[in-house]
């Protein structure tokens, strides 16, 4: 048992590396990709000639390609980002001050997400077992796939208009303090909440339908006992599966609300980027998010093969 | 077209319908209509509040923004409609192609395809804006790549699936040209999810396009869609004034998404019919509150005189019931799957109930271990286990009660054991809840009975997961997970079924041997009158929620008089059948719960039934020492044999007329 999990983590852990590596490659390609002069196109037709040089020549981009990848590499490592394109300031100092935000948005909206979820699915689920309280069921349902389908940039002004200018309990935008937190957090965690917990409620009504629950209650077993140790393992797979695709809306909800809400992140500094053709900071902001993305779906994998056994041996066939 | 029907008549599909066919209305009306009012400038009037004139307020321009929104409705659509066809152009020649490779190559393609459908569609679509800038251009074009590794990934699950369908491997031999099977066979398969799936995708790219603009890396000014009128109107500084400006296109924005998602889930069917499960609901209720009322019977009042003793005695009986029921609330109304069953169990007693699949067994065996669940009600005039009421017990009491003193073996192994638990910690679990045992001497126990079932180095195998035992295995470990409270009663229902027949009887002795050692009664259910006959000293046959002969497995041959038992019986390859004669089979089937006849259930296949059979039902009377039957004309295996004779005489006859 022990060697099948540490055989999968391993086969996880490979699949990791080289879908970084993908990510890599591709943010290196994406620059290469821009048609024409990337450097001339950002700093507009305009800019003297000797510029345009000066800073092809800082970027590295007058090497030849093979150099210029390995040097990607070594510079990612060493954290050595390099400098915008538009202001000249080094690219790190940019990240110090905008990535915190963004990170603690992410995390805290997948941390929300994963915990109100799989709470509210299995208590709903537990209630609404085998066609009890049909209507709640029917009202559950309705609702979060309503709400699951608002996006960031609907909910997000929205709850500023009630409770930020309205009610005056929080900030309108980006704030010092905790406070300005709040609205942000809810605006991207609210549908992700709906969605997963919706699918929590239905694999906790089905896994309570299963056989092993009614071995379990043939036991006399404390019904918090087949809750918890019987019945809620069982359905992490199914929700941790879920939860971790959900990072994907997590993300794109960050990016918008940092633009409602004004707060200084990386989402605001892609764009920005991508509007003012500053890649050497658009193609480092992408790698920061993609590699989020891959190593929250890694967490989730890792997860599962500790809450369900079989997870190892499945990896381990296919 | 058939895949359609759901659109109108469906509430949900009739609300996407409508929602829909408003929002095509104006993108198509509005800009003809608005076009030129939503760019009319008005210098005098800008930045406008909400008003009655300018419902969304107005811009830095002094243009009427809920116009503009109105008007937005056709760019904002088209581009989405674009940005599906992008997804669905790339997606599925992709997915094709990729379902010809080989197993190897398909496997990284699909992992490939996996790690992309984890990654969000706007930040793929910003990863094509670097590229090619920002714009309307930059977002359809990225949100489309973005859409196109679901349809790979349905291409490839639908040509798996149309690969299965047999009609093509017919169609194929019968010489059919593959235009004509593409056509006519495999494209209205696919047809529905492709259908229902690029509906949804129009309605990801409605919300994916906005976002793009609403980030400002997609449609600029001049031109306008949802999202950016949404930014302008906050950079503007009209959402103070004016907070409609910002939420009115953010809301038709995610109507129109909605609708389309809606769109895919009502042609889906995934939203389900709540109207029954309502009815279900009433009907419970309904019967719990006449179950309750069905008069409790003499024994019962008996029983409360006396003071029934909550301790198990080992004197009584394990099991005397009498006038078991169970009914289940369905849409159609209540069913009786169990119409009243008695019988008496005594102590280290080996039955077994025969019977086919909706015979009632399960369920009364489940009724009696308290194991029905919702909506389902039982009611019997006595239920005793071992010389307790245990309806009358406290649920705590119940629990500590049965927990000890019935354990129950299920048919499929594999799927009673709980897939996440450990076989040691599965168990000793009943002796660590029911009587406190610590972690250790939950596992010495568990070592224990894993062991006294022949599970081979039980100190080893306890720390596995069920995934890892055989089938037997896993069997066995059930077995050994009731044996340890030392109980009374194992209820297994069809414990071989799903084994190999190899181990099939491994696990029968296992059973009779506890039965011998420990004395513990076993009840053991089963469809196959020949395990049952192998096992147990008594015989319970049940037919249509009845009990219709109870006998001892020695009179079988001898004794039988129930048509239904004899002709199990007969249907029982032995040594005592006919070689010569073909094995005997009851024609018909057993009647469906919801069509009970009022009579003898058996009455519609019985080669004996008369007028009195189809009016009354026979009650379960007494003949003879330890047997009990219910048929109004009893009969032998000789009168049957005799039986088939004319009748199979009587056959040839009419043959020989015709
Ligand atoms: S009661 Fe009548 S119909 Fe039923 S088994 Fe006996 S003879 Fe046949």
């Amino acid at each position: 048992m022990e060697v099948t999990a540490a055989r999968a983590w391993v086969r996880r852990i490979n699949r990791l590396i080289i879908s970084l590596v993908a990510v890599l490659t591709l943010s290196f390609l994406m620059i290469q990709l821009i048609p024409g002069d990337p450097v001339r196109t950002a700093l507009g037709p305009d800019a003297p000639q000797e510029l345009v040089l000066e800073r092809t020549h800082q970027l590295g981009l007058d090497r030849n390609i093979f150099i210029q990848y390995i040097n990607y590499w070594k510079n990612v490592f060493t954290g050595n980002l390099g400098d915008s394109i538009i202001y000249g300031t080094p690219i790190s100092s940019m990240l110090a001050a905008r990535a915190p935000n963004t990170l603690i948005l992410v995390a805290m909206s997948m941390v929300a997400t994963l915990v109100l979820a799989l709470l509210g699915g299995v208590v709903v689920g537990i209630v609404t077992r085998s066609s009890r309280l049909t209507s709640l069921r029917l009202f559950f349902n309705m609702s979060t796939a309503w709400v699951g389908a608002l996006p960031s940039f609907l909910l997000a002004p929205v709850f500023v208009y009630f409770f930020a200018m309205r009610a005056g309990w929080f900030p309108i935008a980006f704030a010092s303090g905790y406070k300005w937190f709040v609205l942000p957090l809810a605006a991207i965690a609210l549908g992700t909440i709906a969605n997963l917990s919706r699918i929590v409620r239905s694999s906790t009504e089905k896994v309570l339908g299963e056989d092993y629950i009614l071995v379990a209650r043939s036991k006399r077993l404390p019904r918090r006992r087949i809750y918890f140790r019987h019945a809620l393992p069982n359905l992490l797979t199914a929700a941790l599966t879920i939860g971790g695709l959900q990072v994907g809306a997590a993300v794109t909800g960050t990016i918008v609300v940092e633009q409602v809400f004004a707060i200084p992140g990386l989402g605001q500094m892609l764009t920005t980027a991508i509007v003012q053709g500053d890649f050497p900071a658009a193609q480092i902001c992408m790698l920061i998010f993609a590699t989020s993305v891959l190593v929250v779906n890694l967490v989730v994998d890792i997860l599962l093969v500790f809450f369900d056994p079989r997870a190892g041996r499945e990896v381990g066939q296919s | 077209m058939k895949m359609l029907r759901p659109l109108y008549t469906t509430a949900t599909g009739i609300v996407a319908s409508v929602m829909l066919l408003a929002f095509i209305v104006l993108a198509i009306v509005a800009p003809m209509v608005w076009g030129d009012a939503a760019v009319a400038r008005d210098i005098l009037d800008r930045n406008a509040p909400t008003s009655a004139e300018h419902w969304f307020g107005t811009t830095r321009l002094g243009q009427d923004i809920f116009l503009r929104t109105l008007v937005a409705t056709r760019l904002s659509l088209v581009a989405a409609l674009i940005a599906a066809a992008i997804g669905i152009c790339i997606g599925l020649p992709v997915g094709l192609f990729a379902s010809a490779l080989g197993p190897r190559a398909k496997g990284f393609f699909t992992g490939v395809i996996n790690v992309m459908i984890a990654f969000p569609a706007v930040l793929l679509a910003l990863f094509v804006a670097v590229i090619v800038g920002a714009g309307t251009k930059a977002a359809v074009i990225g949100i489309g790549i973005a859409m196109a590794p679901g349809f790979a990934r349905l291409a490839q699950t639908m040509t798996a699936s149309v690969a299965k369908l047999d009609y093509v491997a017919a169609a194929r031999t019968m010489g059919i040209g593959t235009p004509r099977i593409l056509t006519r066979h495999i494209l209205p398969n696919v047809a529905e999810p492709l259908v229902i799936q690029a509906a949804t995708s129009v309605g990801v790219c409605i919300l994916g396009v906005a976002t793009m603009s609403f980030l400002g890396v997609g449609t600029a000014s001049p031109a306008y869609d949802w999202g950016s009128l949404m930014i302008t109107a906050q950079k503007e500084g009209n959402f103070y004034p004016a907070p409609l400006s910002v939420i009115g296109p953010a809301t038709m924005t995610a109507l129109a998404g909605i609708a389309f998602v809606m769109l895919g889930e009502s042609i889906a069917g995934t939203i389900q019919d709540t109207q029954a499960t309502g009815k279900v609901n009433r009907l419970a209720r309904q019967l719990r509150a006449t179950m309750k009322g069905i008069p409790q019977g003499a024994a019962a009042a008996e029983l409360a005189a006396a003071g029934a003793s909550p301790a198990a005695s080992s004197l009584a009986p394990v099991l005397e019931v009498d006038n078991l029921k169970v009914a289940f609330p369905t849409a159609d109304g209540v069913v009786w799957p169990v119409r009243g069953i008695s019988l008496t169990l005594a102590a280290g007693e080996r039955i077994g109930v025969v019977g086919e699949s909706g015979s009632g067994k399960t369920l009364s065996m489940l009724a009696i271990a308290q194991l029905i669940d919702y909506p389902g009600q039982v009611s019997a005039d006595r239920l005793d286990f071992s010389g307790t009421d245990i309806r009358r017990l406290s649920p705590a009491a119940l629990s500590r009660f049965l927990g000890t003193n019935l354990a129950m073996v299920f048919q499929n192994p594999m799927s009673s054991l709980n897939p996440a638990m450990r076989i040691g910690v599965q168990v000793a679990e009943s002796s660590r809840v029911h009587r406190g045992l610590s972690a250790s001497e939950g596992r010495q126990l568990a070592i224990e009975k894993l062991g006294e079932v022949g599970i081979p180095e039980p100190e080893l195998r306890l720390r596995q997961y069920p995934f890892e035992f055989s089938g037997g295995m896993q069997q066995r470990a059930m077995i050994a997970m009731g044996l340890t409270e030392a109980p009374k009663l194992i209820i297994a229902d069809e414990p071989t079924t799903a084994l190999d027949v190899t181990v099939q009887r491994q696990i029968l002795d296992l059973l009779e041997r506890i039965n011998a050692e420990e004395g513990t009664a076993i009840v053991l259910i089963s469809h196959d009158i020949a395990v049952v006959t192998s096992v147990c000293a008594r015989v319970i046959v049940m037919y249509g929620g009845l009990i219709m002969e109870d006998l001892p497995t020695d009179g079988l041959l001898t004794e039988a008089a129930h048509p239904y038992t004899l002709a199990l019986v007969e249907a029982v390859p032995d040594t005592h059948t006919d070689k010569t004669s073909p094995l005997a089979t009851i024609p018909g089937r057993p009647p469906a719960l919801a069509a009970m006849p009022p009579g003898c259930p058996f009455a519609p296949r019985c080669a004996f039934a008369t007028p009195e059979c189809e009016a009354t039902q026979p009650p379960l009377a007494p003949s003879g020492i330890g047997h009990r039957v219910a048929c109004h004309h009893p009969q032998t295996r000789a009168t049957v044999a005799a039986a088939a004779v004319a009748r199979a005489g009587s056959r040839e006859e009419v043959d020989g007329d015709g």
